[in-house]
């Protein structure tokens, strides 16, 4: 069984070595002379560059693949990306309103305070009711986002809230130019003729 | 006076090429080499035309990078290495056009470009030659890396120490190679046996 096996192995050696040698072409060598004279080595040296740029084509190519795949993964997924989520704008989204407390009774109320609910909006869309008692009545108003900022109102603010006879609040949208509110409302005079027919009535 | 290189050694002719540039020196190399590169690139290409232009590459380079050869090597071990290099270049070459083609190969390989010889030596048999190609044919289905190793111990000769320093592997790697390359070829040739 062995002397078989080195038989095969030295019969397909001699096949080898039995099979006709191949002969360069006749005018090889003059083409070789021709083109070393004329300095065309353009395959023998494109042969390295060739060689060289074939390294890069994979990583190339993974490149792109893996560019492409992150673009349909963001424009698939995107609203799931925290990346594509808007910004959150601090104090732009606290928001804070002040309505009149609907629990309130208009006829325990005091006439000099008005029952109002600070109705804080956070940033997470917590809110927050607090109670407010607005020292307004039909004499006196006050400048409403100084009090209930706790006289925390920016300097440049150039807006502002007034309230007072009217239980309504009226805003100035920046237009006019903010005016501090007079501490007592006075008291609209009555015309000394008016006064005279009264009297005269009486 | 003209100088008779047939005489040298491949080690002397190289020293004179690299010393003084003579050209006589580095033709005189061209012409002892230039086909038994011939038959060992045919063999392991296995495209006539192919291997007569990486043969004339391998001239090139031999000619353009002269003073990379160092004489502690022999010679025909460092020629036959940038052969082989390019060699396997051109295959990998094939492989990838193959690949990208759509028109696909010939399941038995590629075609075969045998020189017709007959023109030359008409005695030679129809059957010796339809023998050459069955095997030049296995030849090329063998993998490259142990096809190589075949190639240079049986078709061209070399000592395993040569191969093992031609490829800068160990001794038992080259014998190794060689085996499973006789192999592969004993079994894609055994049915013509039988």
């Amino acid at each position: 069984m062995k002397s078989k096996k080195s038989f095969d192995e030295e019969a397909v050696s001699e096949l080898l070595k039995n099979l006709k040698k191949e002969k360069a072409p006749e005018n090889f060598e003059y083409n070789l002379m021709v083109r070393i004279q004329n300095k065309n080595f353009g395959s023998a040296v494109r042969e390295e560059k060739s060689s060289l740029l074939w390294i890069f084509v994979p990583s190339a190519s993974i490149v792109a693949a893996a560019f492409v795949i992150l673009i349909f993964m963001f424009n698939g997924i995107g609203n799931e990306m925290p990346a594509n989520q808007p910004k959150m704008i601090k104090n732009k989204s606290a928001q804070t309103y002040v309505v009149l407390n609907p629990s309130s009774k208009t006829s325990s109320k005091k006439s000099d305070e008005i029952d109002m609910v600070k109705i804080l909006k956070t940033e997470n869309d917590v809110v927050i009711n607090k109670s407010v008692k607005i020292p307004v009545n039909n004499r006196k108003s006050l400048p409403l986002d100084k009090f209930l900022s706790n006289g925390t109102v920016p300097a440049n603010s150039n807006s502002a809230t007034l309230v007072s006879e009217e239980i309504s609040p009226f805003h100035f949208d920046g237009f006019f130019p903010y005016m501090e509110a007079k501490e007592k409302a006075q008291k609209p005079a009555i015309k000394d003729s008016v006064k005279a027919k009264l009297k005269s009535k009486k | 006076m003209k100088r008779d290189f047939k005489n040298w050694s491949d080690e002397e002719l190289i020293k004179e090429f690299q010393d003084n540039d003579t050209q006589e020196a580095y033709e005189a190399l061209v012409k002892r080499y230039k086909d038994p590169l011939m038959n060992f690139v045919f063999r392991f290409v296995g495209d006539r035309e192919a291997a007569v232009d990486i043969v004339q590459d391998t001239m090139v380079k031999f000619y353009l990078k002269k003073d990379s050869y160092q004489t502690i090597a022999k010679f025909s071990t460092w020629l036959y290495t940038i052969a082989a290099n390019l060699a396997k270049n051109e295959i990998k070459r094939r492989n990838r056009r193959s690949f990208l083609s759509l028109n696909k190969e010939n399941e038995d390989g590629p075609n075969l470009q045998v020189a017709d010889t007959k023109v030359i030596d008409p005695e030679r048999s129809a059957h010796n030659q339809m023998l050459e190609e069955v095997v030049q044919r296995a030849l090329l289905k063998v993998k490259p890396v142990y096809r190589e190793m075949v190639i240079l111990r049986d078709v061209e000769g070399f000592s395993y120490e040569e191969i093992a320093e031609m490829k800068k592997m160990s001794l038992g790697t080259v014998k190794s190679r060689i085996n499973r390359g006789r192999n592969q070829l004993k079994k894609l040739l055994q049915k013509y046996y039988e």
